[in-house]
Order: structure tokens, then C-alpha cells, then sequence
């Protein structure tokens, strides 16, 4: 990829973007391979546990720009709420590769947050603006974390990889990243039923070697529903479908294109089970026949969330904090439920004690309440002959804080606290 | 009517604690020297600033025999200069500070100090400052900015005379 020229200072993104594809055929490689979704751990680098804020623009992949020599990653695209982003986020270069930060916007700077041993890539921490351009020659393989100090709280962050291959099966063997889109399958706009119990989450088994599948819980208005209807699985796991009610089948309605699960067809009752092990990663759709209008549906999607470390142990992290923001949700409500009938029960309460304890006599003192008698003043004293003593020591000491709290406030935190405007 | 003496008595403490206030006030403006930040700053154009009569291109200059001013650019979310590389000014020296925003409107204020000023856009902040002692001060902005207003902060540093004499600093003739 060639340099920009130095009579470009007005770099919009797409006058970049059409800069660099004019030059290199590669790019439209590295376009492809975006899409391919080689999966990288950083770490949580991208997430909002990490310093700083979570990345809007990284979508779980590195765009592969190996094999070129000179590779540009925008500072300052649009991204998380502003010109707050590095384009592309991540990006997975070859040794030896020249990367050429250009500014698209202003007040940026690259931060070195963490890269491979042996690494010598101190950065640009020097702000700068639109037009300005760095470069820096990656030799050490590993992770290269960086950020932007102004914008980090934002998410302006990046990440080099440096070596190891993108494209192909290589690097997305292990923990390759599906997204769990069904399109509008568990809706009525597909043929069937909608799945009254799909609420739009994916139960996570990924990491186990082994997951059941109730074929005919109790949904969609009898026994026709997939329990779970959408399950999330690691490449290599073994379903099985254990039959909980009668007459029910598992058609296959989608699978990836090199996939081969043909579903059992045949129509089972409970008691019967059946299983399959699905090794290719992607969305798997299916259904049962005979409840297909019921919304008897469901789905697997086999490979890691996108996002996430890819590991098991992401997944499995994710379903614990849900279940515990649920149990604390559930305690607030009821503290706040309690709160609002206590004043009921304790009405309730005082009322019911005189009742149950002493009746009768309650009702002959409410009979014996009378006036107090007025007295008459002994002595009268005129205006000026009572002295308030009491009154005036109380205006005297709020007297006396006042004063306080103005020579406090003026002379000591104001006047004391140098330097001062004097002009 | 008739007022009771004790009443007399704090009616008449409150006047004199009324009439005292003033005075504090009097006695700051006159007295102590303290100064409001004011429009005798002038105007710029908030896209250029530097195009304009009276701003400069920030930095910091000697404007006489212990006189310095300083320009500054508050933008999202920086100091110019003062976030990037610290305002270096020296002690016992009046300095002015000429602040005025190219984005948003910022806040310019010392930490632990009373100076503080907000930073208009197209307005320049004119505030006469004298350091008695040799010390960093940090700056802040404190008007809300933006997303990342909480890390838009700078530095002024304070260093004695002697180390500033070896400090190249272009002079200039204000006014």
C-alpha cells in the first residue's frame, strides 16, 4: 500500500479508503478475510473490563492484511460515539510489516498498552491532528495493545497481531466465531408457528462434550417445544435429543453448507432419544414435523460467541453474571414491595393489639379523657421586665457561627488559597 | 411599637454583620487585589483563533521585565499547551493566561487554587495570575465537555526565576 500523498492534508476517510484501494489489490483480501472471522483472544482488551471503555468498532475480527508491506490503520475514525476510533481496531499483519498511523481527525495519540517481549514499540504520545501521520515497522510476533489517552474512556482502543496466519482454517480452527442469527426462523414469518419459547437467547453449553435437548417440553400450547430452542455448542459436541412427550420428530431445516445432519424424521414418543455430534461450525435450523405450526422449533449454533475470550469459560462467566443480576433484580423488588406494604401491616398491627389484649378497659378511659383546667397567672410582668435569656444566648451562638463561617470561608479558604485572579 | 432591648440588641448585630460583609467584599477588590474574569479578553474566531488580533499561537511569551503571558487552546480534550507538554512559567512573575475554546465550551481552573475561569468558544478568558512559590499545579477542566471531559486535564509549572533564565521564551511587546 502506498503512503499518502503530501498534497492530501484534508484526509477524509474515504479519500484514504479510496487512496489505499487504488493501490493495492491486497486490500480487497483483507476485506475478505474481515469477513472470514479469524478469531483472536486479546484478552478482554476490547471489552469495557479492560481499561477504558468497551470498542464499539471491533466486531470480534482482525482484519488480515498479511502478506503486504505497508499496512494503514485510521486514527480517529467514527466510532464509539465520535471520531473516537482506530480503523480497523484490530488488524493482523506479517513480520517485518510497516503500519502507517494517518490521523482522520483530531487531538489523537498512539499508547502502548502492552506488546509481545522483545517488542521495542514505544509509540507516538505526542497529541496530534488531523493530517498527521506515524509509522511503525512490527519485527516481534505477538499482540500489539494500544490506545488513544484522550479518548480512552471512550474506547478508542487497537491491537497489531503480529505474524501467525488469518485466512483460511489456520487461526479460526480452535475457537471459530459464530454469531447467533437466525434470522426470522423462531418467528411466524418462517413456515410454522412462531416458538412462544424462544425469548431471544441462546443457552450457552459451549465446553461440554455432551448436551441434551428435550424434544416436547411443555410450550407454544401443549407439549410442542424444543427445551432449550436455541443452544450454543463447541465444535465437536454430541446433542442428545431425548423425547419428554409423544409424537414428535427432528427435522433438519438449515444447516451450513457442509454440514450433514439429516435429523431424525421419524416420529418418536417418549422415552426414545437420539443424537448427533456436530463438528462444522455455524447456525443449524430444525424443526417437528407434525408441530411445525405449533412453533415446535428450534436451532444449534456450533463455535464460539463472537466477542467473547471464545473459550468455555467466557460463556460460562456470561450465564452466571445473568443469573446473578436476576437474584439481585428479584431482592430489590421484594425489599422495595416490603417497604411499600409496611406501613399497611403495621396500621394492621397496632390496630389489632388493644382488640386482642385489653378490650374492655380501653373503652372506659377513652370516657375519662377531660380538659386540663386553665390556670390563672399568679403575677403579670410587663413587656420590658421579661428577660429572654435563653433566646439571646441562642442568637448569640448562631451569631457566633456565622461569624465563624464568614472568616472561614473568605479568609482562610478563599483569600488563603493562592494564587488568586488579581487581574 | 415597642421593641423589647434584647431585640434592639441582635436587630443591631445584624446590621453590623451585614455592614461587614461589604466590607470583606470591599476590602478583597481593593485590598487582597481579587479580580473578576471579565470580557476585556476580547473576541476571537472560534475556528481560528490565532487569526485574530489578540490571540496568539498558544504558548508562552515574556511580555516585559517580569511579565509573561500565555496563550492557551482548550479543545476535546486537551490543553494546548498544558496537556500535551506542561505551561513552564516562572515564580514571583505576573502571568497572564489567554484561554478561549476552538470546540466546546471548557473550564480552566487550577486545582486547590482560586483560579478558574470558564472557556468560551470564540471568547478569550484573560486572567492575571502571580505564583509565589516554585510548585506544579494541575489543571482541569471544569465545565462539562464532552464523553471524555473527566480526562481532559494539564499541567503548569511553576519553577523558580533562576531556572527559568535558561528558558527560551520569544518576547513580546503586548499592547
Amino acid at each position: 500500500m502506498t503512503r499518502l500523498d503530501n498534497n492530501n492534508t484534508t484526509l477524509s476517510r474515504r479519500g484514504v479508503l479510496r487512496a489505499a484501494a487504488g493501490s493495492a489489490t491486497a486490500l480487497a483480501a483483507g476485506a475478505a478475510a474481515t469477513g472470514t472471522a479469524a478469531a483472536q483472544d486479546y484478552g478482554g482488551w476490547f471489552t469495557g473490563d479492560a481499561k477504558g471503555g468497551a470498542v464499539g468498532n471491533y466486531d470480534g475480527t482482525t482484519v488480515d492484511q498479511t502478506g503486504q508491506d505497508e499496512v494503514t490503520v485510521e486514527v480517529g475514525v467514527n466510532a464509539n460515539g465520535g471520531s473516537f476510533g482506530f480503523g480497523p481496531a484490530a488488524v493482523r499483519v506479517d513480520p517485518g510489516t510497516t503500519v502507517n498511523f494517518e490521523w482522520v481527525s483530531n487531538t489523537h495519540n498512539v499508547v502502548v498498552e502492552d506488546q509481545p517481549e522483545g517488542a521495542d514499540w514505544s509509540g507516538d504520545e505526542e497529541i496530534n491532528n488531523e493530517g498527521y501521520s506515524y509509522s511503525h515497522t512490527f519485527e516481534t510476533e505477538g499482540i500489539y495493545k494500544y490506545y488513544c489517552d484522550p479518548h480512552l474512556s471512550m474506547g478508542m482502543k487497537g491491537a497489531v497481531v503480529v505474524g501467525g496466519s488469518g485466512d483460511g482454517g489456520g487461526g479460526g480452527s480452535d475457537a471459530p466465531t459464530v454469531e447467533a442469527d437466525y434470522g426470522d426462523w423462531f418467528t411466524s414469518d418462517a413456515d410454522g408457528g412462531a416458538a412462544g419459547n424462544f425469548d431471544g437467547s441462546t443457552a450457552d453449553r459451549t465446553g461440554q462434550d455432551e448436551v441434551t435437548v428435550e424434544v416436547g417440553t411443555n410450550a407454544n400450547g401443549g407439549s410442542f417445544g424444543f427445551g432449550p430452542p436455541a443452544v450454543r455448542v463447541s465444535p465437536g459436541t454430541t446433542v442428545n435429543f431425548e423425547w419428554v412427550s409423544n409424537t414428535h420428530n427432528v427435522v433438519v431445516q438449515n444447516q451450513p453448507s457442509d454440514a450433514d445432519w439429516s435429523g431424525d424424521e421419524e416420529i418418536n414418543n417418549e422415552g426414545y432419544s437420539y443424537s448427533h455430534t456436530f463438528d462444522t461450525p455455524g447456525v443449524y435450523t430444525y424443526y417437528c414435523n407434525p408441530h411445525l405450526t405449533a412453533g415446535m422449533k428450534g436451532a444449534i449454533v456450533v463455535g464460539a460467541a463472537p466477542g467473547g475470550s471464545g473459550g468455555d469459560g467466557g460463556g460460562g462467566t456470561g450465564q452466571r453474571a445473568f443469573a446473578g443480576s436476576t437474584l439481585w433484580k428479584s431482592v430489590f423488588a421484594g425489599g422495595v414491595a416490603l417497604a411499600m406494604l409496611a406501613p399497611i401491616l403495621a396500621s394492621y398491627y397496632r390496630n389489632r393489639t388493644p382488640a386482642g389484649g385489653s378490650g374492655g378497659a380501653g373503652s372506659e378511659t377513652t370516657d375519662e379523657i377531660t380538659e386540663a383546667d386553665e390556670f390563672e397567672p399568679e403575677t403579670e410582668i410587663g413587656h420590658d421586665e421579661y428577660d429572654p435569656v435563653g433566646t439571646l444566648a441562642l442568637v448569640a451562638i448562631y451569631f457566633l457561627i456565622l461569624v465563624g463561617m464568614w472568616a472561614f470561608t473568605y479568609f482562610v479558604e478563599f483569600l488563603g488559597n493562592g494564587p488568586t485572579i488579581v487581574g | 411599637m415597642r421593641i423589647h432591648r434584647f431585640e434592639k440588641l441582635w436587630l443591631a448585630a445584624a446590621f453590623v454583620l451585614i455592614a461587614a460583609f461589604i466590607a470583606t467584599i470591599v476590602y478583597g477588590s481593593l485590598g487582597a487585589g481579587v479580580a473578576m474574569v471579565g470580557d476585556e479578553g476580547g473576541t476571537v474566531d472560534p475556528d481560528d483563533p490565532t487569526a485574530s488580533d489578540n490571540f496568539r499561537e498558544p504558548g508562552v511569551y515574556q511580555t516585559g521585565d517580569g511579565e509573561y503571558a500565555v496563550y492557551v487552546e482548550a479543545r476535546q480534550f486537551a490543553f494546548a499547551p498544558g496537556t500535551n507538554e506542561p505551561i513552564r512559567v516562572p515564580a514571583d512573575a505576573e502571568v497572564t493566561f489567554y484561554v478561549t475554546s476552538s470546540d466546546v465550551t471548557h473550564g480552566f481552573e487550577l486545582v486547590g487554587t482560586n483560579v478558574n475561569t470558564m472557556v468560551i468558544p470564540g471568547q478569550v478568558a484573560e486572567l492575571t495570575v502571580e505564583f509565589d512559590e516554585a510548585r506544579t499545579h494541575h489543571i482541569v477542566c471544569h465545565e462539562y465537555c464532552g464523553a471524555a471531559h473527566h480526562a481532559m486535564e494539564g499541567t503548569v509549572e511553576v519553577v523558580s526565576q533562576d531556572q527559568f533564565q535558561s528558558q527560551d521564551v520569544p518576547e513580546v511587546n503586548e499592547e
